[in-house]
């Protein structure tokens, strides 16, 4: 980063600053501003939090609005992540914050987290914003104590939060059917039934069906740094196409003092696996058929004036089929099934006003069976402890953890003679966590925050045992992380401008032994897991918010996100030749900028989105050389919808264009995206 | 400051800028060499990565009479040569090349132009090791299948159904010896066969098959013998090179090694990589005397890098007319690197491979 762009964020700062003592002193700061916006409350932002570190989040009206057609599409729009892109519709789609790594982040589904312990990957592809009212991102972990040990387990966490069923006065029923359909074949039927059953409690069924034949067509050019053109062909993207459907329904309770929750998930789905794309090979033939399932529950109850405690469990069924039907290769009809029990008691305890103290122990089963041969049919228990404490005065918030994880693995080797050997690798760590918050004036909406952060991730059952390329000696892979910045957030009410919010955050990250695959031998696609990685991180985020309310009854909110990273590989120190060498080379798929705007306007019943994403030039390599550059990409998206009652019925059409300017583009290289595509969306509510 | 001086300024701006971008890129883009002028070509094929679509042709010219190119390929064909580059083989003053991960096989000029090319069918394996004798290429795929093309146009003109994934191929005294390497059950389990086909290169009927250690992959024929190397289990049988004995049907075993390559003095030189109980790679230079049968453990590199030790060392290959040693060395992710020695044994010089996995190199006169 030059000193310009300092000298520009200080001037940003110092602008805030003015603009804030020559309007007037705020003191209901964290005001709620409450919307009434077609008989659903929604809360916009601005509300008081309780960590010591806001999230940031997507909510509400504000997130339905987006051009998403899941949450991957949403959770874009964060600074500080990369989301990993395979294209199209059944592409998968995994988040990366702040360079650590797809595999560190966590993601949690009402709370608890989602699981593979196969291969650690959450495709947040398959998370449908339908039923989500809320999408927070953290930075480090989400620094409120009152939380299960998971959640103090990754290094980010994104928290997926469904719907509660709300009812209008008199109301005991309401129904929601979206109907989606556009470019890439896709048809998306959606229904939404939520139903009062008593004074405290109620209950909703949500069921999505999404067929798309994936097809679109790609031009595939590169150009090289120096301009000279490498390739340019278009064709049309094959076997991308993916039936799936969703089928969730949860029961939602109140009490005097607590709430709890039950839901049961079952998603099922079919889907082709485009590969990339290579010269002289336009169609791949692999197929993958996910069946997933769980049902998890949560209980919480404030006990007394000074104890109140959380109970969350969960049990998980994940099955997969993989098939090949390469018969001249590699023919494979590969199953999986992975299995999860999770219990979870967080205990918080209120020592005076200002100071709580929380005890957390989870404990969780992983299985996993699959139909290899000589297969090791791994399990993994463990348990994780977290003792956190906060303390909070005008002035400052602090909060402390430490996390306690305790894994016993077993396998079961089977010897060439047949006889069967049971091997068990025990693996304890202690991670610790602190973060703080000052507010200088207290009349002044303005936050400085710092955190640091230590955990790791355990290598997963693919990196352990993987026939093949599995190496049951692998270490966890470990993250440290320190975060310094600064959140400005106001209701303020000054001319057109009608709310306020400002973050930025530097950060520095350092990965050791990172995990990565190492090719065995030559020839013959062996490769082998190593801990032999190193990145040291450092980056800024910038995030800006600002509501408007313009004449003629416009009503506007812009949000505007920036990242800069310089995320260096420092595995190979012997790999240094300047300009080539890997060693302090950009990690592979990271740009130095990346940023996004996101502007909505409404005017009566009408309303109009766009939203602009920029990510600059990377580099599919650490070594940084022409042959391994990809070219900047920005896409621009436009919908407007219309909404209008028909008798009882509310209804809202909208009609979406994405990436406007038909620009191709790479996510991961040679994975084209699709060019400009369109999507109609009919919306019923009763 | 007045207009006029800002007008200077600004043209003064414009004028050293486009001399400093016209210095850095005069720098940066080698000429092209043109024809005729060089001495000798060498051509070094780099594989590149799986689905990378990132393979490539370097030109270096040994005698130092032309600028090195990263991609001749690219630069005389304005298209990429594709995905995984397999072999490549210099006949006639032309070469012929295998794309594993695009299926194909090209013919190109020595200039680096392509002339034909035989695409595999969709359904066909892909394809994996050529060889070439009397105007006909035999090249070995995939799924079982030899296929016979004329050598100038490319057309299919014979082939041979038998094995599995079938490795590499040698045509010696009008008989192919192809080596049947492993199979892949349903459930993605190896299974590694333990055979060599011989196959009449005339009818492209098997004549016979002659055991060998599991899992042949590469064969080889120096002075009309013929070596396979194979690969072994990744388990405890280790990569080794064995002698055929064509007339009885079996082979010797002479030692391990995962590489070998043909000196111009008779004898064979090779490289042995093993992984230590923490999956570091080593590796141990040697060399063979076929008319001895010895196996000298001592490097015949007298001067190598002690990065030798420990990289995987991707290409071995002796230049026949001056005795010359190339090693290429892979970290399988960024440009491969390649060291040339002289016939003794002494570094010559060190220069990057023009991309990644340097798989093979071939001197063109």
């Amino acid at each position: 980063m030059c000193l310009s762009d300092f000298v520009r964020a200080a001037m940003f700062v110092v602008c805030l600053f003015l603009a804030k003592l020559s309007v007037f002193a705020d003191k209901k700061e964290f005001m709620d501003t409450t919307l009434a916006l077609d008989g659903i409350n929604v809360v916009r932002e601005y509300k008081p939090y309780i960590e010591v570190i806001p999230a940031q989040k997507l909510e509400g009206e504000q997130l339905q609005r987006l051009n998403s057609h899941s949450v991957a599409d949403a959770v874009r729009y964060f600074s500080g992540v990369q989301l990993k892109d395979y294209g199209g519709v059944g592409g998968v789609k995994t988040l990366d914050i702040r360079s650590m790594g797809t595999n560190h982040m966590g993601v949690f589904y009402d709370g608890i987290q989602l699981g593979n312990a196969q291969n650690g990957q959450i495709d947040l592809g398959r998370f449908s914003l339908d039923n989500i009212e809320e999408v927070s991102l953290y930075n480090g972990q989400k620094s409120d104590i009152f939380q299960p040990a998971k959640d103090y387990g990754s290094a980010g966490t994104i928290y997926l939060r469904t719907r509660r069923p709300q009812f209008d006065e008199g109301k005991r029923t309401n129904a929601k059917f979206i109907l989606r359909s556009g470019s890439l074949g896709l048809i998306d039927p959606s229904v939404l039934i939520e139903q009062k059953l008593s004074e405290n409690v109620s209950a909703s069924v949500n069921a999505e069906y999404i067929y798309a034949d994936g097809k679109y067509k790609f031009r595939y050019k590169k150009v090289f740094s120096d301009g000279t053109i490498a390739w340019d062909t278009t064709a049309v993207r094959e076997n991308g196409d993916l039936h799936s459907l969703r089928i969730e329904g949860g029961l939602y309770g109140k009490m005097k003092g607590g709430k709890w929750n039950a839901k049961i998930y079952f998603y099922d789905s079919e889907r082709g696996i485009p590969g990339a794309i290579v010269n002289n090979v336009w169609k791949t033939s692999q197929r993958q058929w996910d069946r997933n399932f769980f049902m998890q529950g949560a209980f919480q109850k404030k006990i007394n004036s000074w104890y109140e405690m959380l109970v969350s469990a969960k049990y998980a069924l994940d099955k997969m089929r993989y098939l090949n039907p390469d018969t001249t290769l590699m023919y494979l009809d590969n199953r999986f099934k992975q299995g999860e029990v999770y219990v979870s008691l967080a205990n918080k305890f209120k020592m005076t006003n200002s100071w709580e103290f929380n005890a957390s122990v989870d404990n969780i089963w992983n299985t996993l069976d699959a139909s290899l041969t000589n297969f090791v049919y791994p399990t993994r228990y463990s348990a994780l402890v977290a003792l956190a404490t906060a303390y909070k005065s005008k002035e400052w918030k602090v909060q402390a953890s430490v996390l306690g994880t305790f894994v016993v693995d077993k396998s079961t080797a089977t010897s060439g003679t047949g006889s069967e050997t049971e091997r068990i690798k025990r693996f304890s760590e202690y991670t610790p966590a602190v973060f703080v918050s000052y507010k200088p004036v207290e009349s002044f909406p303005l936050n400085f925050r710092a955190y640091y952060k230590k955990i790791f991730r355990m290598p997963t059952f693919n990196d352990l045992y993987y026939t093949d390329i599995g190496n049951a000696n692998l270490k966890p892979e470990y993250v440290s992380q320190y975060n310094w910045g600064f959140q400005y957030q106001s209701a303020l009410n000054c001319g057109i401008l009608s709310g306020l919010s400002a973050r930025a955050d530097a950060y520095y990250n350092e990965v050791t032994d990172k995990i990565i695959a190492v090719p065995k031998g030559t020839g013959q696609y062996r490769w082998m897991m190593m801990n032999i990685g190193r990145v040291k991180i450092r980056g800024i985020d910038v995030n800006a918010q600002a509501r408007l309310i313009l004449p003629y009854d416009i009503e506007s909110s812009i949000n505007v996100s920036y990242t800069y990273q310089r995320a260096q590989d420092y595995s190979d120190p012997t790999d240094n030749e300047p300009g080539a060498g890997t060693y302090k080379g950009q990690i592979a798929y990271i740009p130095w900028h990346n940023g996004s705007v996101v502007v909505h306007l409404d005017y009566r019943k009408v309303e109009i989105n766009y939203s602009f994403i920029y990510v600059g030039e990377r580099y599919h390599n650490s070594s940084n050389i022409p042959a391994n550059y990809e070219q900047p990409w920005y896409t621009h998206d436009f919908s407007a919808g219309y909404s209008f009652d028909v008798g009882k019925a509310k209804m809202k059409l909208s009609a979406e264009v994405n990436n406007l300017l038909n620009q191709y583009y790479d996510v991961i290289v040679n994975y084209p995206m699709p060019g400009r595509n369109y999507k109609l969306i009919l919306k019923i509510e009763i | 400051m007045n207009l006029k001086k800002y007008f200077l300024l600004a043209i003064a701006t414009i004028f050293a800028n486009v001399a400093i971008t016209s210095c850095s890129s005069d720098e940066d883009e080698p000429e092209i060499p043109g024809n005729g002028e060089v001495t000798r070509k060498a051509f070094i094929l780099n594989e590149g990565s799986w689905g990378g679509n990132n393979a490539g042709i370097a030109m270096y010219a040994p005698n130092g009479d032309a600028d090195f190119v990263g991609d001749i390929y690219f630069a005389k064909n304005n298209a990429k040569l594709g995905d995984l580059a397999n072999d490549m083989i210099e006949e006639d003053d032309h070469l012929y090349v295998l794309l594993n991960g695009s299926k194909y096989v090209a013919r190109l000029n020595k200039e680096g132009v392509e002339q034909a090319r035989y695409v595999v069918g969709e359904n066909d394996g892909t394809p994996r090791w050529v060889d070439i004798e009397d105007n006909y290429l035999y090249v070995s795929q995939y799924g079982g299948k030899v296929s016979k093309l004329d050598a100038i146009n490319l057309t299919l003109v014979a082939e041979y159904k038998g094995g599995n994934n079938l490795e590499g191929v040698v045509v010696e005294d009008g008989k192919l010896y192809v080596a049947n390497a492993y199979k892949v059950d349903g459930s993605g389990n190896y299974e590694y066969n333990t055979e060599v086909h011989v196959v009449d290169a005339v009818t492209m009927k098997q004549v016979k098959t002659i055991a060998v250690t599991e899992n042949p992959e590469r064969i080889f024929e120096i002075d009309d013998k013929i070596y396979v190397m194979s690969k072994g289990n990744y388990v405890e049988i280790s990569p080794s090179m064995q002698v055929l004995d064509v007339v009885e049907g079996k082979s010797i075993y002479i030692t391990n090694a995962d590489k070998i390559t043909e000196g111009n003095n008779g004898l064979i030189y090779g490289v042995r990589s093993a992984y230590d109980a923490n999956w570091n790679l080593t590796n141990e230079f040697f060399t063979y005397n076929p008319k001895t049968g010895a196996v000298e453990e001592q490097s015949f590199l007298k001067d190598a890098p002690s990065i030798f030790s420990t990289i995987a060392i991707y290409l071995l290959e002796v230049d026949e007319t001056t005795g010359d040693i190339y090693v290429g060395t892979s970290d399988y992710v960024t440009t491969g690197t390649i060291y040339r020695f002289n016939k003794n044994g002494n570094l010559i010089e060190t220069f990057d491979s023009g991309g990644i996995n340097p798989k093979t190199i071939v001197f063109v006169d």
